[in-house]
């Protein structure tokens, strides 16, 4: 770690204060998880640390009048694996629940886990594969991004340097009819090797009116499978050859001529695997546990 | 074994020795007042910091200057100062000693995370502030990270200026073996298998980080050590002959030692910079070693690819076994060329191969220094051979099971001299074998194949001690004291990092003393007054510690007994030790407490017997009566031999190419046993270190050198959760005749087979045979398609993959560069 | 520097530290308790978990300031005996005349069930990885008091150890959540200690 000061912010509007004043070289720290990796290597090294853990408002989970999900940053995913959701929402705690180890999870954030945008990590397939949205707070004021407008493809954000990620929407239950993540490591708590995440909603008739595959782990960002997905509209999973269909998936994310290395040619393999999983518990309505 | 044996009382008239006493060392280590290297605090402590090579092959150019000014810092060091001043130091290789290792790269890095500087400060905050200022300019040279790479014709020299006795460029060492015919053998032979297999490298990662602390008395001229070491007493004598320092005048310390693995067992580079830091100061220096670095610096298990052949009559029997082996020991000489040596001799157990014709060669490379790793060259000997036996008895038609029981020695063969000259004074490895093919349910599960499902097995021995793989000795001591309350002191040298040897040691001297168990206390580890002995290694301290004891116990009751007969003028012979006291036999509750018979010695000295000697203390050594290896490979380089059975039953997934063992079976012969839960603690720590092995641990290195693994988030260490439960083991033993207590070593006997296990597992499950290690679920998987895509019943990976480029027939094998001129 | 202050197993500790220092390194220089050891400083090996306001954390990863007026709890605070147990006067005749036990304020060894459990079934060798351990369980049975042995080794993933292979300390644990269920009594582990 190189030298740095830290300041504890009472409120929001101290927080977004400081953060404008600390300048371009100031870090946010929620639970630090990955910010104090980072800083210990000595890869990160900002002049002022500003903790968001005490702001009142940035942690819990609130259900909005319109039923959409509002998760304050700051949650920690020890936390969030604990609140029981109904539907498709559970999905969420059961992720969260399931990923870095118990010690980690105590201090580790949704928000954190967000905003570092690891390549490996859970939550932002997840995120992206629901359509979640991502509110931003500065002294210029707020807005609101949709995942594939957060995610930067060649890796990390669009959180700008004055912003702080302050709250994360997850639509309502009728937004989606089922939603299904499904992910790979080798060892238990090690991070994801492929993640996929999947959202169906699905026509009167029973049909596909929507379908949003994302992929994690293989490039820089999620990548949404739009062409799979989109071809399906109108059918039925339960007509389909779903592993075809899974096949398809692995290669538009990650074509067979961009997968050089062992690493990525196993995972153009579990990709397929893993698409399947999820489209079958799409098509069968099984919901994580 | 299955069962846990409930404690025993301490001072009943039952021994202790085959009982499972909970062990003493616990109470420290579980409510965390143990001492650790890195818990231990000085007055005036310093705080040193080590900056390290970022590149793996380069030309350097060093500038300390800016660093001296940094707040804080009282010192910098690096290797230009000290060229002249500090005496290189190596490995004894045969019998020339090689000045391959220095604190610090002075004009050349050979590997990443090879030492550049170090700075001392009141902070370890400041002493990493201050590294950064140190400028370090790399001109960069080729990298050489493949063995084979290292042996090419151009390939440039990594270690320059260095004379090896039986080597030359990059080979820093040859092994050579030479035991009957083997063109007969070829001849004769009804059956050829042909295999190149590659082995990987493995980190101890013992959780305790390496790391030291030196404090330098200027006054006295006593350099005190304390390190985290499997070995107080080499350690002392690598840095007193590197700063030239008199012996007597160096003391090394181990504190509590959080395990080690082999990782531990030499001198660090760090070791000798504190001490420098320390003596130019006249301060302790605290010096402890990161994660990241412990991996590049802390000595890695070595690789291997083995050529091997081996040469099958009809029946299965094995008549010849040849091998050219190349073994990549990284950047540095250190035991690591000697695992070629003490790993093929004894991984060869328990075959009694009569023809047998190999050849390595030991290789430079630019990665991190090969090193001792609990198995120490068994594990990839045995994952070659024990692979080759099945795919011969797929290729005989006969079932592994009977070509193994075919070819192993027997119990009722024993005492036995192979043809390669180990000496197996007893086994019941045969009957191990039987045992885990009947746990595991063998003839069934492979009559009734189930997808994706497979079971597999394989045997190996393993050495108990071993002849020093750079000296000529394999001796340990202990000194026991009667204090005077009757209480016993046991000094070693021999630190005890895991193993329990307060334990066992103290249930070997309550039995031959008498003497209460919970009076017996192990002193520290402390070369200024432990007897000298080399450490704890090579599965040594049950059997060789443990004769010492038993030898100096048994002086010491000698003793106690003529004090005894003295005063209650009996004869000796009737005299018995039990209960604290020394009795007339029959009168278990008269007689004298030891607490008394001390006093006389000591306080009372009149009522000694006349000339007797004052004071009650033994001492005791235990060299083991092995050979050197002599100069056709043969020799036995082990006192006596741990067998050991296992087998797994697999099921592999075809999505995901993981690996689920649903039943592993361990059966062993561990000899007379001390401690049964702390045996079966040693074999379920010896799989741990063997599934990792296998299935995942591997140092990863990008072309340019650069270990891209170097942290536990990568390094592909066993978690709980991943592991089979192992409760399936047993023992049968046969007890050593060379060791009078009967003891083998336990250490590493759980290691050897598991490689080959879960090769053999596997292949039975999918019809892929695994050459290459770790055998992780990516390979499983692009073999698995690629196999589906060839149409092939039987696959080997990665010899069947499209991008192999290893040799698959008699015509591409390779030959060694060069052979060893016979000299006998 | 900064002034940073929490309470470690009961007691307040404060010091002046720079503002780099990582919650174990607070622990351990600051309060002197060492018994939380440093295998990684990744956040992986899980040697150094503390509980922090009632919740496992690693405390290689957490900085000393974000645990700034924190209720922290360590390895030490499992057992209040921190005198060795002397089961044995050594002076025989003098065995009946004096009481040392007593002398050191304490009359008997208050091991917490899984110390007792690890000891008992040899959970532990080298005892580097055991504080971790110790931490991680404490806080899973208490909140988990009838596991699986799955879900014991899934708790204790986050822990590393070399030297066990798991299944002692997995025995250990299913055998010190069946005492804190109030099923069986504490082993008396300490007879021959």
């Amino acid at each position: 770690m190189t030298p740095f000061s830290f300041h504890r912010p009472a409120t929001l509007d101290d927080a977004v204060g400081v953060l404008a004043t600390a300048g371009p070289d100031a870090k946010i720290i929620a639970g630090g998880q990955s910010l104090l990796l980072a800083l210990k290597e000595r890869n990160a090294r900002p002049n002022s640390v500003i903790s968001i853990a005490d702001v009142p408002g940035l942690s819990g989970v609130t259900e909005t009048e319109a039923g959409s999900l509002e998760i304050g940053p700051c949650t920690t995913y020890a936390k969030l694996a604990k609140i029981a959701l109904p539907g498709w929402h559970a999905e969420i705690p059961a992720v969260a629940g399931n990923l870095a180890d118990r010690s980690v999870r105590s201090m580790g954030t949704i928000g954190g886990g967000v905003c570092e945008a690891g390549v490996r990590f859970d939550m932002p397939t997840l995120l992206s594969g629901l359509e979640a949205s991502f509110k931003l707070t500065s002294a210029r004021g707020v807005r609101v991004l949709n995942a594939d407008a957060f995610f930067n493809a060649s890796g990390g954000t669009y959180i700008a340097r004055d912003e702080i990620l302050t709250d994360i929407t997850v639509p309502a239950l009728p937004h989606w009819s089922n939603v299904a993540f499904e992910k790979f490591r080798f060892r238990t708590f090690d991070a994801a090797i492929a993640t996929v995440a999947g959202a169906v909603l699905f026509a009167p008739d029973g049909t596909v009116e929507r379908l949003r595959i994302v992929v994690g782990g293989v490039a820089k960002a999620p990548v949404v499978a739009i062409g799979t997905a989109n071809s399906l509209k109108g059918r039925s999973l339960g007509a389909i050859f779903l592993p075809g269909v899974a096949m398809r998936v692995s290669n538009e994310v990650l074509p067979p001529e961009n997968a050089v290395t062992r690493g990525q040619k196993y995972q153009s393999e579990l990709v397929i695997s893993l698409a399947a999983r999820v489209l079958t518990r799409l098509s069968t309505g099984v919901h994580a546990s | 074994m299955d069962k846990k044996v409930e404690p025993a009382l301490s001072t009943g008239p039952a021994k202790l020795v085959g009982t499972s006493v909970p062990r003493t060392e616990d109470m420290a280590l579980l409510t965390g007042t143990a001492r650790y290297i890195d818990d231990l605090r000085f007055p005036g402590m310093l705080y040193a910091k080590i900056l390290r090579s970022s590149h793996a092959h380069a030309r350097i150019k060093v500038d300390t200057s800016e660093a001296y000014s940094m707040p804080g810092v009282h010192g910098v060091l690096a290797g230009r100062e000290l060229v002249g001043k500090v005496k290189p130091w190596g490995d004894l290789m045969q019998d020339l000693l090689v000045g391959d290792h220095f604190p610090f790269a002075v004009d050349k890095v050979l590997f990443e995370g090879q030492e550049i500087a170090a700075v001392v400060a009141d902070t370890k905050y400041q002493a990493l502030d201050a590294l950064e200022k140190v400028k370090v300019e790399y001109d960069d040279l080729p990298v050489m990270v493949d063995a084979e790479a290292a042996l090419a014709d151009d390939a440039p020299l990594i270690q320059e200026g260095i004379n090896y006795e039986f080597g030359e460029g990059n080979i820093f060492d040859r092994y050579r073996v030479r035991i009957g015919d083997i063109d007969a053998a070829e001849a004769e032979a009804d059956l050829v298998v042909r295999q190149r297999f590659s082995t990987n490298r493995q980190a101890g990662a013992a959780l305790d980080p390496h790391g030291c602390i030196a404090n330098f008395d200027s006054f006295t001229g006593v350099l005190t050590l304390y390190s985290s070491t499997q070995s107080i007493f080499m350690l002392r004598d690598s840095i007193a002959d590197v700063l030239q320092l008199p012996r007597n005048k160096v003391r090394v310390v181990a504190p509590e030692v959080g395990a080690g693995f082999g990782s531990k067992v030499q001198m660090f580079p760090h070791e000798v910079i504190a001490c420098i830091l320390s003596m130019r100061l006249g301060r302790p220096v605290h010096l402890v070693l990161s994660r990241a670095d412990i991996f590049r610096v802390g000595t890695a298990r070595n690789s291997q690819i083995r050529h091997v052949e081996m040469f099958f009559k009809k029946t299965g029997q094995i008549i010849g076994y040849r091998d050219y082996v190349i073994q990549n020991s990284g950047a540095l000489s250190f035991w690591g060329n000697q695992v070629v040596h003490i790993g093929t001799n004894v991984g060869l157990l328990p075959y009694p191969i009569p023809n047998l014709h190999i050849d390595g060669e030991i290789v430079h490379t630019n990665t991190a220094p090969g090193g001792a790793l609990r198995g120490f060259g068994i594990p990839q000997i045995i994952f070659a051979k024990e692979q080759i036996v099945d795919m011969a008895a797929e290729a005989l038609g006969l079932d592994p099971l009977d070509v193994r029981a075919l070819n192993t020695v027997k119990r009722n063969q024993c005492p036995i001299r192979t043809p390669i000259g180990q000496v197996v004074d007893t086994t019941s490895v045969d009957e191990c074998l039987q045992m885990v093919a009947a746990e595991i349910g063998w003839k069934e599960k492979r009559a009734n194949p189930k997808p994706y499902e497979g079971v597999g097995m394989a045997i190996s021995m393993k050495y108990t001690s071993c002849r020093h793989p750079s000296f000529d000795t394999d001796l340990s001591a202990i000194r026991l004291r009667l204090e005077t309350d009757g209480t016993v002191t046991i000094f070693s040298s021999d630190v005890t990092h895991g193993q329990g040897h307060a334990t066992f040691l103290g249930q070997i001297v309550s039995d031959v003393l008498g003497v209460g168990f919970e009076k017996i206390f192990l002193a520290p580890p402390d070369t200024a007054n432990a007897p000298f002995g080399l450490g704890t290694y090579a599965s040594r301290a049950a059997a060789v510690l443990g004769t010492a004891c038993r030898t100096a116990a048994e002086r010491l009751r000698e003793k106690i007994v003529a004090i005894a007969a003295h005063v209650l003028e009996a004869d000796p012979q009737d005299l018995e030790t039990g209960n604290d006291r020394v009795y007339v036999r029959g009168m278990g509750d008269s007689g004298l407490y030891l607490e008394n018979l001390a006093t006389f010695s000591v306080y009372r000295t009149h009522q000694l017997p006349p000339g007797f000697e004052p004071t009650l203390e033994a001492v005791a050594t235990y060299d083991t009566p092995t050979d050197r290896e002599g100069p056709d490979g043969s020799g036995n380089f082990s006192v006596t031999y741990a067998g050991s059975a296992h087998a797994a039953h697999v099921r592999i997934s075809p999505e995901t190419g993981q690996i689920e063992i649903l039943d592993y079976v361990m059966v062993h012969d561990t000899g007379t046993v001390i401690n049964p839960l702390i045996v079966e603690g040693q074999h379920q720590g010896g799989f741990l270190m063997g599934i990792g092995m296998a299935l995942g641990e591997d140092y990863v290195y990008d072309k340019m050198g650069h270990m891209v693994n170097a942290t536990f988030a990568e390094y592909q260490a066993p978690q709980a959760a991943d592991m089979p439960e192992l409760n399936r083991m047993f023992e049968i033993p046969a007890p050593s005749t060379a060791i009078p207590g009967g003891q083998k070593g336990a250490g590493e006997s759980g290691t050897g087979p598991v490689p080959a296990v879960m090769g053999n597992a596997i292949a039975n499950a999918i019809g892929i045979r695994f050459t290459e290690l770790p055998i992780t679920p990516d390979r499983i998987l692009l073999a698995l398609r690629e196999k589906e895509r060839s149409g092939k019943a039987d696959f080997r990976y990665p010899d069947d993959m499209p991008d192999y480029l290893g040799p698959r027939d008699a015509q591409s094998w390779p030959k060694p560069k060069g052979e060893l001129e016979l000299f006998f | 520097m900064t002034k940073i202050s929490m309470t470690i197993n009961g007691k307040t500790v404060a010091g002046d530290v720079d503002e780099r220092t990582l919650l174990i390194e607070f622990i351990r220089d600051v309060g002197h308790l060492t018994g939380t050891h440093a295998g990684c400083y990744e956040a992986r090996c899980g040697c150094c978990a503390v509980d922090l306001n009632g919740a496992t954390v690693k405390s290689c990863n957490v900085l000393a300031l974000q645990a700034q007026d924190a209720t922290i709890y360590t390895v030490e605070s499992l057992s209040q005996q921190r005198v060795t147990p002397v089961t044995h006067i050594t002076t025989q005749t003098l065995a009946s005349v004096y009481k040392p036990l007593d002398a050191m304020s304490s009359n008997k060894v208050d091991l917490h069930p899984l110390q007792a459990a690890f000891h008992k079934c040899h959970a532990l060798q080298c005892g580097f990885c055991t504080p971790g351990m110790l931490m991680v369980l404490k806080n899973f049975l208490e909140e988990n008091p009838n596991p699986t042995r799955a879900e014991v080794r899934v708790a204790i993933s986050g822990n590393l150890c070399r030297c066990t292979g798991y299944q002692h300390i997995v025995d250990a644990a299913m055998e010190a959540a069946q005492v804190m269920r109030g099923e069986t009594e504490t082993t008396p582990a300490l007879e021959t200690a």
